[in-house]
């Protein structure tokens, strides 16, 4: 309805901003002036967005080849630990550890949290070790990656707290064609540009740690 | 005195060149409104956000659409002022008849359709120099780069729908111009349509879009265009032709 | 040659028979007055000859063609009136350059020498004008537009006494220039009394008269005498007016045909010429009485 609306308003507009010109003296001779240095402006913002550094970046950087990553939950899962590419490792943290007890105190898992997962049989002794590892994540062709904050880790005594890490905004403008150039290159408006990635934040225990957590991992 | 003869050819390149003159308000309102619509278009056309893990992303689109939304109307608009007495009118001071005056005016729209459209193409240039200049968000380059077959291809395409908002809107106001009765009747059954299909959502508006919109082809999309302008152009000039003037 | 041929001419407006089968011929290079009250058709004929309105039946010839959707007439031919509006966009001087571009014949010299003698501004805007200037700017088109056919209706609406001298003027000396087929309509007959050389009386859609102005300057004679004598003598003449005063005289307007005018003069009847203006009112007043019938 606020289109309808919208539309209207537009109509009286037009109608009477050209039929005052039929009536009331308008000069045309300026209103030619006025056309001419309208378009003149027009092509002047063409040759300055051209220039523009900034405008033409996807040139200078063509976009590289996203390299597939790996089902990070799958090679954990399964142990396959040595086969993930160390350039996932965001962040890792270590700790001596004697004691018989654990309590493992994250934040829950679902909503914006981070997978958390617990690995025992590793053959780690007196040391836990906690790994966050993480594919990037694109915008489009950029790797906002680094742009993520991540969790934080902290051993005190027996307990092991995990702190959900600030959730990282990131804003991004971004041109469109118009609808005429989109409809004959068949895109969309709103194209699928993002990947997520994954982030896993692994954990190692030595197996005869007893763990308790306060969730159900 | 001496007796002349005048070629129909030679009459209308006379008359579009004078309306190219003397109809200045339909292209000050054009200027008017595309300024409109560029600033309506800093709020951006679209926006798409995600938040995944401990990310949120949201992209805000940018683009002239607003504006190419805006030509099309202001098309319609003046092609249904075109076939108002007043604008008619002008013709018979001079010399004329119905035919002559319906082919300048059809050019004329042509010729208001090239620059309504290339404005509006050129003015997405002005909106993304605004954004850039004076807005803090990271940029992303999609969009910005096309082949330029494209570009041709899409701004002809921009010019065809403007031209046929002027040949809907020449019809419509060639219709209305017939009986003095129509011009109350005519906008009335073409807005009441309009909602009555809007409201028993009837989807036989947006077939009759998707038909243009939907269209990947370039040549299916001009030709599709083309036929349909001259379709409508056809009917308002057999409409008109026996028209009365100076009523 | 006949510019202008009509025969058996209709044109219905909604409910209206504005012209009633009518038949003519104007001649080439004439000046024809065209005379009519208010409503009684002169703009409707113009309008059908300059071919923006379709005549409902009959047959128009101008040039030799039917006028409506004619370039050729088009281009041959002008029609000037008060209700002429100009696009606001055009300063006058833009639209005399436009009217140039249109019109072969087109006169510049004596567009622009009007154009300063009436004081102009090129800048002003047709809109703008008075009423009397407007009328005087579409008369320098009429004019200069050198239109083998030029019509001009109620030109002199709105322009004061000398303007309008000054324009009959103009329009005398430029045809006799260039002649050509003229017709011109007005209220004053007076006016063009000395300028028309075929005079057209319309009424309701009928020709009255349709004569050269020498013709129509004896067309009718007036009877003054006692009321019995004027009456029993005029009994098989063609009465057009009639008033009798208190004294018992009547004064009786008559068409012209041969008369006794001796035997008029010895019954005590004076004979006396009645003016074109006249002569026009009595012609095309139906009511034989006039207005002073009202307020009896």
């Amino acid at each position: 309805m606020s289109v309808i609306i919208f539309i209207i308003f537009i109509v009286a507009l037009v109608s009477i901003s050209i039929l005052l010109q039929r009536y009331v003296n308008s000069y045309g001779y300026r209103v030619r002036a006025m056309l001419s240095g309208y378009v003149i402006f027009l092509l002047l913002c063409v040759l300055v967005f051209f220039l523009l550094p900034t405008a033409n970046r996807e040139q200078e950087k063509p976009a590289k080849e996203k390299e597939e990553a790996p089902y990070l939950y799958e090679l954990l899962e399964t142990g396959q630990v040595d086969q993930i590419n160390k350039q996932y490792i965001r962040e890792k943290w270590e700790y001596p550890y004697e004691a018989t007890d654990i309590n493992i105190q994250a934040p829950d898992n679902d909503a914006e949290g981070v997978t958390v997962m617990i690995n025992t049989s590793n053959g780690l002794e007196n040391e836990v070790r906690i790994t966050f590892y993480q594919t990037p994540a694109y915008v489009d062709n950029i790797d906002i990656s680094k742009k993520v904050y991540p969790p934080n880790v902290k051993l005190s005594k027996e307990t092991l707290h995990i702190y959900k890490p600030e959730v990282t905004e990131v804003e991004y403008a971004a041109f469109t064609p118009e609808f005429p150039f989109r409809q004959l290159t068949g895109k969309s408006i709103l194209d699928d540009l993002f990947e997520h990635g994954q982030q896993v934040l692994y954990i190692q225990i030595p197996d005869n740690v007893r763990i308790s957590t306060n969730s159900l991992y | 005195m001496s007796l002349n003869k005048v070629r129909l050819g030679k009459l209308v390149q006379k008359q579009t060149q004078f309306k190219l003159r003397s109809y200045s308000g339909i292209f000050s309102s054009l200027i008017v409104l595309q300024v409109l619509g560029i600033l309506f278009s800093l709020n951006g056309v679209g926006m798409t956000g995600t938040s995944a893990y401990n990310m949120s992303v949201s992209i805000t689109y940018y683009s002239a659409d607003i504006v190419v939304v805006l030509t099309l109307i202001w098309a319609f608009i003046s092609a249904i002022l075109i076939t108002t007495k007043a604008y008619r009118e002008d013709d018979y001071i001079f010399v004329t008849n119905r035919l002559s005056s319906n082919l300048s005016n059809i050019i004329f729209m042509a010729i208001a359709s090239i620059i309504g459209g290339v404005t509006a193409i050129l003015s997405g240039f002005l909106l993304k120099l605004v954004v850039y200049t004076f807005f803090t968000a990271e940029f992303m380059h999609t969009g910005t780069s096309m082949l330029l077959s494209e570009v041709i291809g899409g701004a002809i395409i921009v010019i065809l729908y403007v031209f046929l908002a002027c040949a809907a809107g020449y019809l419509i106001g060639s219709i209305a111009q017939m009986n003095r009765m129509f011009i109350i009747l005519v906008p009335v059954i073409v807005i009441g349509t309009t909602l009555l299909l809007e409201m028993s959502s009837s989807k036989l508006t947006t077939y009759m879009i998707e038909f243009y919109i939907y269209e990947h082809s370039f040549l299916m999309s001009l030709l599709k265009g083309f036929f349909t302008a001259v379709l409508l152009f056809t009917l308002a000039t057999l409409l008109s032709n026996r028209k009365e003037v100076r009523a | 040659m006949n510019v202008i041929e009509c025969d058996g001419l209709n044109k219905i407006r909604g409910k209206v028979n504005a012209l009633h089968n009518l038949s003519f011929t104007i001649k080439e290079d004439t000046i024809t007055g065209l005379i009519g009250r208010n409503g009684a058709g002169k703009t409707t004929l113009m309008k059908v000859i300059a071919g923006m309105w379709r005549e409902t039946s009959g047959t128009l010839r101008v040039f030799n063609k039917q006028p409506f959707n004619n370039l050729f007439v088009s281009v041959n031919s002008i029609y000037i009136d008060d209700q002429l509006r100009f696009n606001s966009s055009l300063t006058l001087s833009e639209i005399l350059k436009e009217a140039e571009r249109f019109y072969p014949n087109w006169d510049t010299t004596l567009a622009l020498r009007l154009f300063s003698y009436f004081s102009f501004n090129p800048k002003d805007i047709h809109e703008n004008l008075s009423k009397g200037k407007k009328s005087t700017f579409n008369a320098i088109i009429g004019l200069a537009s050198h239109c083998a056919l030029t019509m001009f209706d109620e030109p002199t609406t709105g322009m004061d006494a000398a303007v309008r001298k000054d324009f009959y003027r103009a329009l005398l000396k430029d045809y006799l220039n260039n002649p050509r087929t003229i017709l011109i309509s007005s209220h004053h007959v007076d006016e063009i009394e000395d300028l028309i050389e075929d005079i057209f009386l319309i009424e309701r859609g009928e020709v009255l008269a349709h004569l050269p102005m020498d013709e129509f300057k004896e067309y009718a004679i007036g009877l003054t005498g006692r009321t019995e004598i004027v009456s029993q003598w005029s009994s098989n003449k063609k009465v057009l007016y009639q008033k009798t005063n208190e004294m018992n005289r009547t004064f009786m307007v008559v068409k012209n045909e041969a008369f006794p005018l001796e035997q008029a003069k010895r019954l005590g009847i004076e004979t006396s010429s009645i003016s074109v203006s006249d002569l026009a009112i009595y012609l095309t007043n139906q009511r034989k009485e006039g207005i002073d019938n009202v307020f009896k």
